[in-house]
């Protein structure tokens, strides 16, 4: 983070030399207060960033995306096709930064590696926790499914009756497939609500739908 | 045969308690939200004691916001921000004002505890479920399942709370 001091320029270059003399003697010691300026930004290291963000912030940020969104389509398939391309634009960044983050620049090539980085480390960085399950369809051969009790970007949104089947973890579909496709793995994501009898509120599945190429790929990998 | 002064009072504190135990603590009959202008836009009857059909909730609603209003006025006091507390015969009437100026109202039995920490859980209710739902308009009737499901939580856990007491 870079953060402008108070102090004249000479003075601060003083202070420098001085703890650089007690680094120099051997004490280990990384300086709170020191501060480093860096002439290009592109140097600068990229941070960790913050850890915890205001989830009522994001809330009515998002309410107010899919409000806007709104506003610009006539239908509701329309509506959602919108809220996956936002989230696709997010997908291809945290693919990036998750890559240079957290896993060294490895690159995944396997099906079950990609899948399992995104329901463990896609989901722990943005929603805070790891997905709930992840399963393998039963029907077709290229079908797998992320399931959630209640996604986050739902935890506050009541769908009114009227716009039917309509689900607002289209956004998470998006990032999703987002990332599945900038890693080589391009799919069909979509995000359904699944009923569940004994509780009022359905759970959510997030259908990755893979591509032919994909499948073959991994055939021939073996 | 006379008793003695702490005999006599024993026998009251235990005559009141088994009063308690036969009449357990008040409930709630009714639950109304009105927009700053007014408007009623969320009503909700518990029992049969606070049931009204529509128009005639709507009526209440603007009648209180009137009153509410005039009270702010009529206050000898300066800086009076409104009725906070009606008690009548048969029940009570709880408001909390919000800063923005949305109403909230509870119609309860007489002697009811705690309905201003309700409220207040309430507003925090409106706050998550209704303002943060893309769906909903402004000052419009309230139709949010997620709302109605925790207020209903809410009040149940209030209710299970005053039994306790």
């Amino acid at each position: 983070m870079f953060l402008r001091s108070s102090r004249p320029y000479s003075e601060k270059r003083q202070a420098n030399k001085g703890s650089s003399k007690r680094k120099s003697r051997g004490e280990n010691m990384i300086g709170v207060g020191k501060i480093k300026q860096y002439s290009n930004v592109l140097d600068k290291p990229l941070s960790k960033g913050k850890q915890e963000v205001s989830l009522s912030a994001f809330a009515f940020l998002f309410s107010e995306l899919v409000q806007y969104n709104q506003t610009q389509v006539d239908n509701i398939a329309e509506l959602e096709r919108r809220l996956e391309d936002a989230g696709y634009a997010v997908g291809a960044r945290v693919l990036e930064l998750l890559c240079h983050r957290d896993k060294g620049n490895r690159r995944e090539t396997r099906l079950l590696g990609i899948l399992s980085f995104v329901h463990s480390t896609v989901w722990k960085v943005l929603f805070g926790k790891v997905a709930d399950s992840l399963e393998k369809g039963t029907e077709h051969e290229d079908e797998y499914m992320i399931s959630e009790k209640e996604l986050l970007v739902n935890r506050f949104i009541s769908i009114p009756k009227d716009m039917g089947t309509f689900n607002c973890g289209a956004f998470v579909a998006g990032i999703v497939r987002g990332v599945l496709d900038s890693a080589g793995f391009p799919a069909v994501v979509t995000a359904h609500f699944v009923p569940v009898e004994g509780q009022q509120r359905p759970r959510t599945t997030i259908l990755i739908k893979f591509a032919e190429e994909v499948l073959r790929r991994e055939a021939r990998l073996g | 045969m006379c008793m003695s002064h702490q005999d006599s009072i024993a026998l009251k504190l235990s005559l009141i308690d088994s009063e308690k135990k036969r009449f357990p603590m008040a409930a709630i009959y009714s639950l109304y939200i009105i927009n700053k202008s007014g408007g009623l836009i969320f009503y909700k009857d518990y029992g049969s004691a606070g049931r009204m059909d529509t128009n005639d909730s709507l009526r209440v609603a603007s009648l209180w916001h009137s009153m509410h209003v005039i009270s702010q006025q009529l206050s000898p006091t300066t800086g009076c921000s409104g009725i906070e507390l009606l008690e009548a015969d048969t029940f009570d009437l709880h408001c909390f004002q919000s800063l923005t100026g949305t109403k909230f109202f509870v119609v309860c039995e007489p002697g009811t505890q705690h309905m201003e920490s309700l409220l207040k859980d309430i507003y925090e209710l409106y706050t998550d479920y209704v303002l943060k739902n893309p769906f909903y308009e402004m000052e419009m009737p309230i139709r949010c399942e997620l709302f109605d499901i925790n207020l209903s939580q809410a009040v149940q856990k209030d209710r299970v709370a005053m039994l306790g007491r």
